[in-house]
């Protein structure tokens, strides 16, 4: 495909355009930062101060260099990892099933399935809350780790369908004429040739449950317990926001999604875009 | 009944020895929504109540769980059901009742059968905490009012004196108002700001008027209720001290505006009075004084509120978390954090002691409000939901301040809004 050149003008309007979007994502992320190096009173100060005018590193001595911080990000990196690997697992033979073979019911299936990715977190909170006390598994990893792992499938199932589409069946069973068995072959065959589906489904794991503030808040009560956005929210306290620390924390907290976004943003849009138009 | 502060100290001091000793190793839990490890005066102060507890009751330990401020309520409602509650959990006097009313709560009252008269009686409790059998459910660590908070500095410069009318907090704020300083600070904003059931409420009991009826329905239509909301909305649009925007704001926001020393006087709780010394460059000029009466002569009654320590039902270790709790509210322990974090103390004879009324005490008014409040305390029956009560009012004030409704409409509708707010 060749990429066609745009006039001059058009060219200035469309650098304006994305320089202006580039400016309205990462001006809060570049004031919490500055907030985030200055002392309290400078926080509040009028007219505000873009820079700090006496850097200072003690919000993020309080704030992220606190074990508990560390802590937050281990606990939510645990649920993260438990629920990356049922979530893809069930979401692989899902859509492995629903794309090689077909089955009665199979399109109510994915309707009925699809259509759960519409129901709104907090409309189901309070019986998982409840399902999380019967079962014993209440203030415990488990429970954000399950249900993460469960409400992820269906999305999941939609992203990997295009990817398994688009690699040709006959790959399958020329293993399976060498001996495989369907599932061998589709896990030796085909899964090697999902790599960017496979990494976009890990970011999309990855960025929901890091962001998550619901479920981690309702299904865990203690500190050792706790996942990194409700640690954050300990900020806002009984005697005001401490914009500082929080600024601090919430930047120390998004620095693991851009770091990976960096590093695998190829097979996120390769995987995305994908996803979208195969299946 | 005089009692001393000597008297008050021995008795809270005798009592644990008339106690058996400790298992090894026993640790209670806590739920706070202060860090003992954190910095600052507070948590300072309360490290110092954990520390000194342990160093007097050998193998006792307290393993604190750090929860939201406001989410500490919620959070035992949830662990009640889950059979996962704390030994000693923290309570915001106004989130007191709707425990009370689920049952999450041990009465403490048999605990407390051990105490002396005169101990029992140096404690201030509060009415919010009992259930109607006249149970108490929550022992206060602190106390607050909510009051004037006000710039001495810019006072003093003016030649003003701290206001004791509202005509004089309004004409302090006209002559004050310059530049980037505003005359007035408070926050409406129903759901992030306690100024409708703090200072609105307060001032309309003080006038006669009643609020609530005695079937706990609303009673806002009358007299004193429509000149406390007139008043308000000359505030904004007469006298034009106080502005829409920072009306509108949230409690926390309006905070912010004083640290950043763009406000002469403001609404504020006197929790916050240490926490605007610490931040705000205007520091130690920040006062505070017990909020204007609406007519000379006729002092507005003072809310007084407070965290409680209570214990949930099915604790697993009530003992010791009701000895936890004695440690803190002892006499000696109130007045250490009455000294170093400038608590409200909840024992009358710390209240009076020579340590606690210091001269720096006194110039920030902590010693005059503790006067005030035994003077006048406010009487009034909070409902089971008192965040609706204070929902209903702010709402209605908005709805005059923002000349959405004229005063008498607003009046019907907001007692129309409480009563389905309650239901």
């Amino acid at each position: 495909m060749t990429r066609r050149r745009l006039p001059p003008l058009a060219s200035c309007a469309a650098h304006g355009a994305a320089m202006l979007a580039c400016a309205f994502a990462l001006l809060p992320v570049l004031w919490g930062l500055s907030t985030s190096f200055k002392f309290a009173g400078e926080v509040h100060a009028w007219p505000p101060s873009w820079l700090p005018a006496t850097p200072t590193l003690q919000n993020w001595k309080d704030a992220v260099l606190d074990p508990r911080f560390l802590r937050y990000v281990l606990n939510t990196l645990f649920v993260v990892g438990v629920s990356l690997i049922i979530s893809i697992t069930f979401a692989l033979m899902a859509a492995w099933a629903t794309v090689r073979f077909h089955f009665r019911g199979r399109e109510v299936l994915l309707l009925v399935m699809w259509s759960t990715i519409m129901v709104p977190g907090i409309a189901v909170v309070v019986p998982l809350y409840g399902l999380a006390v019967d079962v014993g598994l209440y203030d415990t990893l488990w429970a954000p780790a399950l249900v993460f792992s469960a409400w992820l499938v269906p999305t999941l199932v939609w992203l990997l369908r295009g990817f398994i589409a688009a690699v040709p069946a006959e790959l399958e069973e020329s293993a399976q004429i060498d001996g495989c068995t369907p599932l061998g072959a589709f896990v030796r065959v085909t899964v090697p040739l999902l790599w960017p589906g496979l990494v976009a489904a890990a970011i999309l794991v990855f960025v929901m449950i890091w962001n998550d503030f619901l479920i981690g808040y309702s299904l865990t009560l203690s500190d050792e317990n706790r996942l990194v956005q409700v640690g954050i929210y300990a900020f806002m306290t009984e005697t005001g926001v401490e914009y500082g620390p929080l600024c601090a924390a919430a930047i120390a907290s998004i620095i693991p999604i851009v770091v990976l976004y960096a590093l695998l943003q190829r097979y996120f849009i390769q995987g995305l875009t994908g996803g979208a138009v195969k299946g | 009944m005089i009692i001393t502060r000597r008297a008050a100290l021995g008795a809270t001091l005798v009592s644990p020895l008339a106690r058996p000793a400790l298992a090894q190793g026993t640790t209670i839990e806590l739920w706070s929504f202060l860090d003992p490890a954190g910095r600052g005066s507070r948590p300072e102060a309360m490290a110092h109540v954990i520390r000194t507890f342990e160093a007097a009751n050998a193998g006792a330990r307290v393993r604190t769980n750090v929860i939201q401020w406001t989410e500490l309520g919620p959070q035992l409602l949830r662990a009640s059901r889950a059979g996962q509650v704390p030994d000693v959990v923290m309570l915001y006097s106004p989130y007191m009742s709707p425990q009370i009313a689920a049952n999450t709560l041990q009465p403490l009252d048999d605990l407390m059968q051990g105490w002396s008269a005169e101990s029992k009686a140096d404690l201030i409790t509060l009415s919010i905490a009992r259930d109607r059998q006249n149970r108490l459910y929550g022992l206060p660590w602190e106390l607050r009012i909510y009051g004037l908070f006000h710039r001495a500095d810019l006072f003093q410069a003016a030649g003003l004196r701290p206001p004791e009318t509202l005509d004089q907090m309004v004409e302090a704020g006209r002559r004050l108002q310059q530049g980037a300083v505003m005359g007035l600070g408070a926050s409406f904003a129903a759901a992030t700001s306690t100024a409708p059931i703090e200072w609105f409420l307060p001032s309309v009991i003080g006038l006669g008027g009643r609020l609530l009826r005695d079937d706990g329905s609303a009673s806002f239509v009358g007299p004193a209720t429509e000149r406390i909301l007139t008043f308000t909305h000359e505030l904004v649009h007469r006298h034009r001290i106080l502005s829409l925007d920072v009306a509108l704001s949230p409690s926390d926001d309006v905070q912010n505006i004083g640290i950043a020393g763009n406000l002469a006087q403001y609404f504020q709780g006197s929790h916050r009075l240490t926490t605007m010394q610490e931040r705000s460059p205007a520091g130690a000029q920040w006062s505070l004084v017990p909020f204007p009466a609406v007519e000379a002569g006729k002092p507005t009654p003072i809310s007084l509120q407070g965290w409680n320590l209570s214990i949930p039902r099915r604790a697993r270790n009530a003992s010791l978390g009701f000895r936890f709790i004695e440690h803190w509210t002892s006499a000696e322990m109130q007045l250490h954090q009455a000294v170093a974090a400038g608590y409200l103390p909840v024992r009358r004879a710390v209240a009076k002691d020579a340590a606690f009324a210091t001269d720096q005490n006194r110039r920030f008014g902590l010693t005059e409000i503790l006067e005030a409040v035994a003077q006048r305390p406010l009487d009034f029956p909070w409902p089971e939901n008192s965040d609706a009560l204070n929902d209903a009012l702010g709402r209605m004030i908005q709805q005059v301040i923002t000349n959405r409704m004229p005063v008498r409409e607003a009046m019907a509708w907001g007692e129309r809004t409480y009563n389905e707010l309650r239901r």
